[in-house]
């Protein structure tokens, strides 16, 4: 690990909907603490295998080796991300509607953030699509902003998303979002999937205690603690039962510890 | 708030396609050299077809929804075939594997680069085309109220069943209108069942669709679907927005003289609630 990667302090979970086994779950988090890239994907319910896809979208991203900032950038590397989904499936024999739902491929919603060092600092960029959100802090918790805006944050009923299909991924990554800037020491970068955001969003604004709390919970990476959360806010009719997926990364002061890759869920 | 039910393999929705089979199906529809009752099973095969799609999870399809094809013309009986002859009901993962049979037919799709090309697909038949007898749509009624009835009781929580009716003309049986009200007042937890009907006919006389009240409908028989129809929920509004349809607040789920366009969109709609776990 680079001595700027051990001045990231990553926390990342993914819970499941209630109902469904962590094997059910169709949202995934990539964390490449060596090579500073994070991310999390939400496979779209209604698509084909999308949990895999979710999951080779989190790999490829946190296995990178330089930041994705610009939709040609990532063109580069999707086209054959989407044959390895699809060589997955073919010749296997189908039942009729496996095939026809293979045959429209799988959707996922995707945030992405890279760090790069800048001298003594980092430099940060992020590519989103869908309705999968990045949410930036200073230090001492002051709101720096999102991707997509706030204001956008669970206003998409149709999100475009990103298909598995080469033929439908230049139309959807030119809706691609960028952001980029400097980390300062402190700054804290959250990466969540749809539900999760929305309400985040909404807590920022209602009950930034709880909001807080729920930072804890995700820096700590605590499963257990996650789930009773969670399962907690869906109760309280404050949280759709979605799956979720969270990774918090802190610019921090003190060099952590970590392993290098995590693609979860496994 | 009504209709918000989360449809799961444990709180799944209900639909039942209520099909006129009457012998005045076998007319030509919409000046076009096809029977209604063609082009009617060919639509509901397509709408089973996408609710299947809708339900598959890789190499499974996940109970979401339980389905009733209950046909009426001259006797009333399941429309269903193949394996599933003579049941009332069936989970969306039975039918699944189900079929009469599976056709290959083409489609056209976009190619992602602006043109067009052609497809083959899939297209599996689980009910072929009738048209015979009379009209007995109290019968179907009565029917589908005694299938509802158990089903609610069995599935307090789940989204409301749906009935999406279908006839191209007036009961030969009686007067339909009370077993309607007593149809719609039906409900779950999640709120009253929804009664959708559509009306189709083979002349060219202006349709109407999703009407928000009848000053305007022009007969008797109109007025009478549009007072068996329920009101549509906001995420059936918002489907017939994302069709081109302006679907008013306070629309009921009624087409009156429906051509083909109307029929695909009606089924289309009405199998819209996607809140899929």
């Amino acid at each position: 690990m680079t001595q700027a990667a051990a001045l990231l302090k990553v926390g990342a979970l993914v819970v499941p909907k209630s109902g469904s086994t962590i094997r059910e779950c169709e949202d995934a988090v990539g964390v490449g603490r060596g090579c500073m890239r994070f991310c999390v994907a939400d496979g779209a319910t209604e698509a084909f295998d999308s949990r895999y896809w979710a999951r080779l979208l989190t790999k490829c991203w946190s296995r990178g080796t330089s930041a994705i900032t610009s939709a040609r950038r990532f063109e580069e590397c999707l086209p054959a991300l989407g044959d390895r989904f699809h060589a997955r499936w073919e010749g296997k024999r189908l039942s009729w509607y496996s095939e026809e739902k293979s045959r429209r491929g799988a959707f996922a919603a995707f945030a992405g953030l890279a760090f790069e060092p800048d001298g003594p600092e980092l430099r940060w960029s992020a590519a989103v699509l869908g309705d999968s959100c990045l949410f930036r802090f200073a230090a001492g918790g002051m709101f720096r902003g999102a991707i997509p805006d706030v204001a956008e944050i669970g206003s998409h009923r149709r999100p475009m998303l990103i298909p598995s299909r080469r033929a439908l991924q230049s139309d959807a990554l030119s809706h691609l979002w960028f952001g980029s800037g400097e980390a300062s020491k402190g700054d804290v970068f959250l990466l969540l999937t749809d539900s999760i955001a929305a309400w985040y969003a909404r807590m920022l604004e209602t009950d930034p205690q709880l909001a807080r709390a729920f930072d804890a919970i995700v820096e700590g990476s605590c499963h257990a603690e996650a789930e009773d959360f969670i399962h907690g806010e869906r109760r309280r009719g404050t949280l759709r039962n979605d799956d979720v997926a969270a990774v918090r990364v802190r610019f921090t002061d003190d060099s952590v510890g970590g392993s290098s890759f995590v693609s979860l869920p496994v | 708030m009504a209709y918000g039910a989360e449809i799961s393999r444990g709180n799944p929705a209900y639909f039942i396609f209520l099909l006129d089979q009457s012998g005045s199906m076998a007319d030509p529809f919409g000046g076009e050299a096809i029977r209604k009752a063609d082009f009617v099973a060919d639509a509901v095969n397509r709408t089973l077809h996408d609710l299947v799609i809708r339900c598959t999870k890789t190499e499974e399809v996940r109970h979401y929804y339980d389905i009733s094809v209950v046909g009426y013309g001259g006797k009333v009986h399941s429309a269903l075939g193949g394996s599933l002859a003579g049941r009332i009901l069936a989970p969306i993962s039975e039918l699944a594997d189900s079929p009469i049979r599976v056709e290959r037919r083409n489609r056209k799709i976009s190619d992602g680069a602006g043109g067009i090309v052609e497809q083959q697909i899939s297209f599996p038949i689980w009910i072929d085309p009738g048209a015979a007898g009379k009209t007995p749509m109290c019968q179907a009624f009565e029917l589908a109220k005694s299938t509802l009835e158990q089903w609610i009781a069995e599935h307090k929580t789940s989204f409301p069943p749906v009935v999406l009716h279908l006839t191209d003309g007036e009961s030969t049986d009686g007067d339909p209108s009370e077993l309607a009200e007593q149809i719609k007042g039906l409900a779950t937890q999640d709120g009253p069942m929804l009664f959708l009907n559509c009306h189709v006919s083979s002349d060219h006389r202006a349709k109407v669709e999703y009407p928000y009240d009848e000053s305007g409908l022009s007969d008797d028989f109109a007025k009478l679907l549009f007072r068996m129809s329920s009101p549509l929920p906001e995420q059936f509004r918002s489907a017939g927005d994302q069709i081109g349809l302006h679907v008013h607040e306070g629309a009921r789920g009624c087409v009156f003289n429906g051509d083909p366009v109307a029929v695909a969109q009606f089924f289309d709609i009405g199998t819209r609630p996607a809140n899929l776990r």
